[in-house]
């Protein structure tokens, strides 16, 4: 038979009571403050996961915004190359309308002035600012990439300012082109629009609308009949590499869809991770009540009859 | 004595070995909540009868001795289990407080500034010239240089504290074995006396059993009664005096030396430290001057690890305004020049932590550099200038080399294997915002601006697998720290988990002990009505032999 002592019987009691108190509060903690870790030692491996899964969401987060940027950015640059196609095709019809035959002098010198304007016009638009940056320049962002020259030095002269590097943003994991992680997001301006004081001659918007332009104040019939092909050819690089933008634009699109149904799935993961199943705790909680009420109230009785047997 | 007179005296006898009986009752009911007292128990003996007529008759009874109820197995084994008791109960406390810093890691302080840091490399990337993007970073910088700094105080704070600890459980360990020493000496008097000396008995266990929490001691009991306790393998006491504990700072390895004089010892204190692996002091020494040590180092490395990759990398890139060369925390490696004018330059960062050496020299002319190892002064790399700049990795070291305008130029590259500090001190260096280095190519104003490369590389570092010093395999920085999380984690949750169990271990041996030696009062209540029923019985005999005896007086004299 097992000898209980008064003091056996308060220990035990205490330790049920500590214990259940304790159970108590580790699900009270954790229903508070929605997790299932508040401390390392709270579930190492959680923490661990959580933290791995965190960094993961933080990258994937950024290159999001990334992508959101490149995308904004190209959709621009998509735009300007769009109204400088319009602008080219209007110019084209300006040609085609001065090279009839019906044309004198006099009517080929009004059209080029509005050639000029015009040639003006794609000038200022391919100086458009994304934000802080020049688009046009390669990476030459904080100078307007295109300089028209002094009508009576060198006219209709328009000359690249840029580089022929890009500027890149970063819309995968690993900062490189051959696994898709860099996209470039400016343009080397003289590539599409050309450059009339390096190469006066090449098939490229401005040099084609300075030729253009020379020939109708000249009233040079056979200049402007060339005018027309020579705009067609600029219009058609520009609308080409306009198409080419927007190949990269949604493809862009495409990676932040995919981008944010991962980052769904790490948030779901790192919910099961992290987050306590309110139900289960609470449905604990109640439990640990329950057996906390039943402890307090054995003490009670087990108190209440060694008194009993003592003091009646 | 027999007769009329006899019978009264085995009335007295009873009457005063039930006073006994009844006193030891009282007094175990008054023990009944001390700690540690052992219930006692009061042996009669019967008086040796006389022989005689009709036959022998008992002569009354004897309190003959007041013995003390304990199961010494029982004892020891709850004296031996507290070591252990202590030891977690320690290591629980000082583990948590540790834990607790890292409060909801996974999603903030130093794991929220990193990535925050890091993220925002692409922020200038994607605008590089907007000077608000780079002053952020750099303000980013620094908020993750406070974050650690807070962590590496808060790990010296833990270790100031824990080093008070020590010093209080040797001061605690040395009153008490005086003490025990001292109760040794009165046990052993009453002995010689022929007394039980059971209050100093339940006192000497009791201090052992907290000498026992407080370290691993070794016990045990001679034959006349005699306690002999060792501390590190040596006596704590003799007959004559009683050994010395001592904590010793040991200011070059930052680690506590406990040492020990045994009683009568000469020479120089024993060093026991070692041998010290249990209770409240071994648990206290455990987490200061191992685990929280290896933390601290663990920090210190991941510190030492993102100031230099980062350093490396943005020294290669230019900076608005063209700087190249340029460090974005303060260097960890302290670079020298030992011959030369000073118009060319060098930035020296570790970028292979395992395999760093303590000590290259550089030297540098217009055409190339060449690097040698300072031990024995053999050539480990060279490189070529390019535009003036010369980028070579030899010994550890990525080096980034400005050319002479004239001559040649020699320097010392140091300190690449020294991490401890770099926690406490890594801060962002004083730079510009115009000397972020996010161009990967020369840049200079109006030109090449936009070139971002070389902040995607720096991005790009928080997933790059890196060799972090004292490691086999190179993990990434965010790897890293959620290793020395876990690592934390998984002490601090042992320990919490062994302490509970120990707890309830302690518990039930108590409660074992308790269920030989505890006082029930119920039990006494009974004995102490049982031994009065006895007293008045025998005060009643006294009083019939008083009346037999009165009768006897009065009786008529026949004759």
């Amino acid at each position: 038979m097992i000898r209980v002592t008064g003091l056996m019987t308060d220990r035990s009691l205490m330790a049920n009571h500590d214990r259940a108190t304790e159970n108590l509060y580790e699900v009270e903690r954790q229903v508070s403050s929605g997790q299932k870790a508040d401390t390392p030692a709270d579930g190492p491996e959680t923490m661990s996961e959580a933290l791995r899964i965190n960094r993961t969401l933080a990258v994937t987060h950024q290159i999001i915004q990334n992508a959101r940027e490149g995308a904004n950015r190209i959709s621009l640059m998509e735009s300007i190359l769009s109204q400088i196609d319009n602008v080219m095709i209007r110019a084209k019809g300006l040609a085609i309308r001065q090279a009839n035959g019906t044309m004198d002098a006099q009517d080929r010198r009004i059209s080029a002035e509005e050639a000029e304007r015009l040639l003006e016009q794609t000038v200022a638009l391919a100086n458009t600012r994304g934000g802080e940056q020049y688009l046009f320049g390669g990476t030459n962002i904080s100078l307007p990439p295109f300089s028209l020259s002094d009508k009576d030095t060198e006219p209709y002269v328009v000359s690249y300012r840029g580089n022929h590097k890009n500027s890149t943003i970063q819309q995968g994991f690993t900062p490189t082109f051959r696994q898709a992680g860099l996209l470039k997001t400016t343009l080397i301006g003289d590539e599409v629009l050309g450059d009339s004081s390096k190469s006066p001659e090449a098939n490229r918007a401005f040099p084609a609308m300075r030729r253009f332009i020379l020939a109708l104040k000249s009233n040079n019939e056979s200049g402007i009949h060339r005018a027309i092909g020579e705009l067609d050819t600029a219009v058609r690089a520009v609308t080409e590499r306009s198409a080419i933008l927007g190949t990269y634009e949604r493809a862009l699109r495409g990676t932040i869809s995919r981008l944010e149904k991962y980052q769904t799935d790490l948030k779901v993961l790192r919910s099961q991770t992290e987050d306590v199943d309110i139900p289960k705790a609470a449905s604990r909680m109640a439990l640990s009540q329950n057996l906390l009420e039943v402890a307090a109230k054995s003490s009670r009785n087990i108190l209440q009859n060694t008194r009993n047997v003592l003091f009646n | 004595m027999s007769g009329i007179i006899g019978v009264m005296n085995i009335g007295q006898s009873g009457i005063e070995a039930n006073e006994a009986a009844l006193k030891t009752a009282g007094n175990n009911l008054s023990n009944v909540n001390t700690p540690g007292y052992s219930r006692e128990r009061t042996i009669f003996e019967q008086h040796i009868p006389d022989s005689g007529h009709p036959g022998m008759v008992g002569g009354g009874v004897d309190a003959r001795r007041i013995r003390r109820v304990v199961n010494h197995f029982l004892t020891s084994q709850s004296t031996r289990q507290k070591t252990t008791l202590g030891f977690w109960e320690s290591s629980r406390t000082s583990l948590g407080e540790i834990d607790s810093y890292y409060f909801h890691a996974q999603s903030e302080g130093l794991s929220r500034d990193l990535s925050r840091f890091f993220n925002h490399w692409e922020t200038v990337a994607n605008h590089p010239a907007d000077r608000a993007a780079r002053s952020t970073l750099i303000m980013y910088g620094k908020t993750l240089g406070q974050d650690f700094h807070q962590l590496a105080s808060l790990y010296s704070e833990s270790r100031n504290r824990l080093s008070r600890q020590i010093e209080d459980q040797v001061v605690k360990v040395n009153s008490k074995i005086t003490r025990i020493a001292s109760l040794n000496h009165r046990i052993l008097e009453a002995r010689g006396r022929g007394e039980d000396p059971n209050t100093f008995l339940d006192e000497r266990s009791r201090l052992v059993t907290e000498v026992a929490r407080l370290t691993n001691a070794h016990f045990f009991h001679d034959k006349d009664g005699s306690l002999n306790l060792h501390l590190g393998g040596q006596a704590a006491f003799s007959e004559q005096s009683v050994g010395h504990m001592t904590a010793v700072f040991d200011s070059v390895h930052d680690r506590y030396r406990i040492e020990f004089s045994p009683p009568a010892h000469s020479g120089a204190p024993l060093d026991i430290t070692d041998r010290l692996k249990g209770g409240s002091l071994g648990g206290y020494l455990d987490v200061r001057d191992r685990k929280l040590k290896a933390m601290e180092h663990h920090l210190d490395v991941l510190a030492h690890q993102l100031v230099n990759s980062v350093n490396s990398a943005h020294a290669r890139g230019y900076g608005l305004s063209g700087q190249t060369g340029v460090n974005f925390f303060n260097p960890t490696v302290e670079v020298t020049r030992t011959k030369g004018e000073g118009s060319g330059g060098l930035v020296a960062n570790v970028y292979d932590s395992s395999a760093v050496l303590p000590k290259v020299e550089v030297e540098v002319d217009q055409t190339g550099v060449r690097v040698f190892s300072a031990k024995d002064h053999v050539q480990i790399g060279s490189g070529v200038i390019r535009d003036g700049v010369a980028e070579v990795e030899a010994g550890g070291y990525s080096l980034r080399v400005l050319a002479p305008k004239k001559g040649a130029e020699s320097f010392v590259v140091s300190g690449g294997k020294d991490v401890a500090g770099t926690a406490l001190h890594l801060n962002v260096a004083p730079i510009s915002a115009d000397d972020i280095a996010a161009a990967g190519s020369p840049v200079s104003p109006g030109k090449n601006e936009g070139d971002n490369g070389n902040a995607h590389q720096i991005f790009y570092l928080s997933q790059k697998h890196l060799h972090f010093q004292g490691e086999a395999e190179p993990s990434s920085l965010y790897e890293y720290y959620a290793s020395g999380v876990a690592r934390i984690g998984a002490w601090a949750r042992q320990a919490r988990l062994n302490d509970k169990a120990q707890v309830a271990i302690s518990q039930s041996l108590e409660n074992q002990r308790l269920e030989v030696s505890g006082v029930s009062i119920a039990n006494e209540s009974a004995k102490i009505i049982r031994f009065e029923k006895a007293y008045q019985a025998s005060a009643n005999l006294i009083q019939m032999v008083n009346r037999l005896l009165d009768t006897l007086v009065h009786l008529p004299n026949s004759g």
